[in-house]
């Protein structure tokens, strides 16, 4: 393509998780810069057919999606985009799973159904994920093979973790054992896949 | 912005990004921009002979690669507006586009691995 340079290479990891289970947080605790957000404008034709006229009415909503960034080399940038609140937005889901090295889902060890989606998007689409329970209060009532018991991971492999996403060096070694896990899940060799 | 009232004490110093004037009825870019594609200003350029918006995103790729999203989010505006007027600085060569990661647009196992060095190192 023209207008092409050589640039550095970009490693994506999505931060995904119910409403409030600190993705914003963690994106924060781990980016080199203030997480940035931008505001997409999303006009979306309006769930519901219209059966006396067949007037779609348009709909425009704005959704935050946030992001960090951790320069790995001066060829090598690791970027962590948390995905919005509100799993409604789907298509922005699918532009920020492209390409995506991984997911980190977040869940809440109270609320873990708020995290349920999260899990049956990157579950369906086969893209690797780690699940972290954010650990809100320090202590928590569920142990960890209770939480992976009611959420029913189809693949056991998933790597379950505790983090508090406040803390960073809690929240890098959540990011590790999801590039790991990410690595485990790659062809052994890449040529044989098409 | 901390101060809502300091877009308006600044307005005539540094004008606010028009996302919409200049990209009329055109809905899609036609360059696959990804929102972590990094770009960078290429070559010189009279300012004063591309629109203030051209003027914006070149200042702010001089001399650094940046992502689409960061371009968006610095300059206040959405990827989808920034995408438009990265296609037209590509046909104008002023920008340059990095090359998509990795073999099938997927870093390597080497920059993984780089990844996870980073991460414990720190
Ligand atoms: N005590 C405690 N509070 C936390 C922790 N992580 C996040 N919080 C707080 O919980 C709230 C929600 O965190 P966010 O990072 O905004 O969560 P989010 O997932 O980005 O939320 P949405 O974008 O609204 O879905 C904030 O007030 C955080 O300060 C944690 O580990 N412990
Ligand atoms: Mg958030």
């Amino acid at each position: 393509m023209k207008g092409q340079g050589v640039g550095p290479q970009s490693v994506k990891v999505i931060v995904a998780g119910g409403f409030g289970t600190g993705k914003t947080t963690l994106v924060g605790a781990v980016s080199e810069i203030p997480p940035l957000t931008t505001e997409e404008v999303l006009t979306q034709v309006s769930e519901g057919v219209d059966d006396t006229g067949g007037i779609e009415s348009k709909t425009t909503t704005t959704v935050a999606l946030d992001f960090g960034r951790r320069t790995i080399a001066s060829d090598l940038v690791l970027y962590l985009f948390g995905t919005p609140g509100q799993d409604r937005f789907w298509f922005m889901w699918d532009e920020l799973s492209r390409g995506a090295t991984g997911a980190m889902i977040l869940v809440d060890p109270r609320r873990l159904a708020t995290s349920f989606p999260a899990i049956d998007y990157f579950e369906a689409r086969g893209i690797p994920f780690v699940v972290a329970v954010n650990l809100f209060h320090g202590q928590r009532r569920n142990t960890l093979a209770e939480v992976r018991e009611a959420l029913q991971l189809e693949d056991s492999s998933v790597p379950l973790i505790e983090c508090d996403a406040r803390d960073a060096p809690s929240c890098r070694a959540a990011l590790i054992a999801l590039v790991e896990h990410a690595m485990a899940r790659m062809p052994a060799l890449p040529e044989a896949v098409g | 912005m901390e101060n809502p009232d300091e877009q308006w004490v600044d307005e005539s110093a540094t004008p606010l990004f028009d996302n919409y004037s200049r990209i009329g009825g055109r809905a899609r870019a036609r360059h696959t921009l990804s929102l972590d594609t990094q770009v960078r200003a290429v070559g010189s350029v009279d300012r004063a002979a591309v629109t203030v918006e051209h003027a914006q995103i070149l200042e702010l790729l001089a001399n650094r690669w940046l992502s689409v999203a960061e371009i968006a989010a610095h300059l206040h505006t959405t990827m989808n507006v920034i995408r438009v007027h990265l296609s037209d600085l590509l046909e104008e060569r002023l920008v340059a586009i990095g090359a998509p990661s990795g073999r099938h647009g997927r870093p390597s196992r080497e920059d993984l691995q780089k990844v996870i060095n980073h991460l414990r190192a720190m």
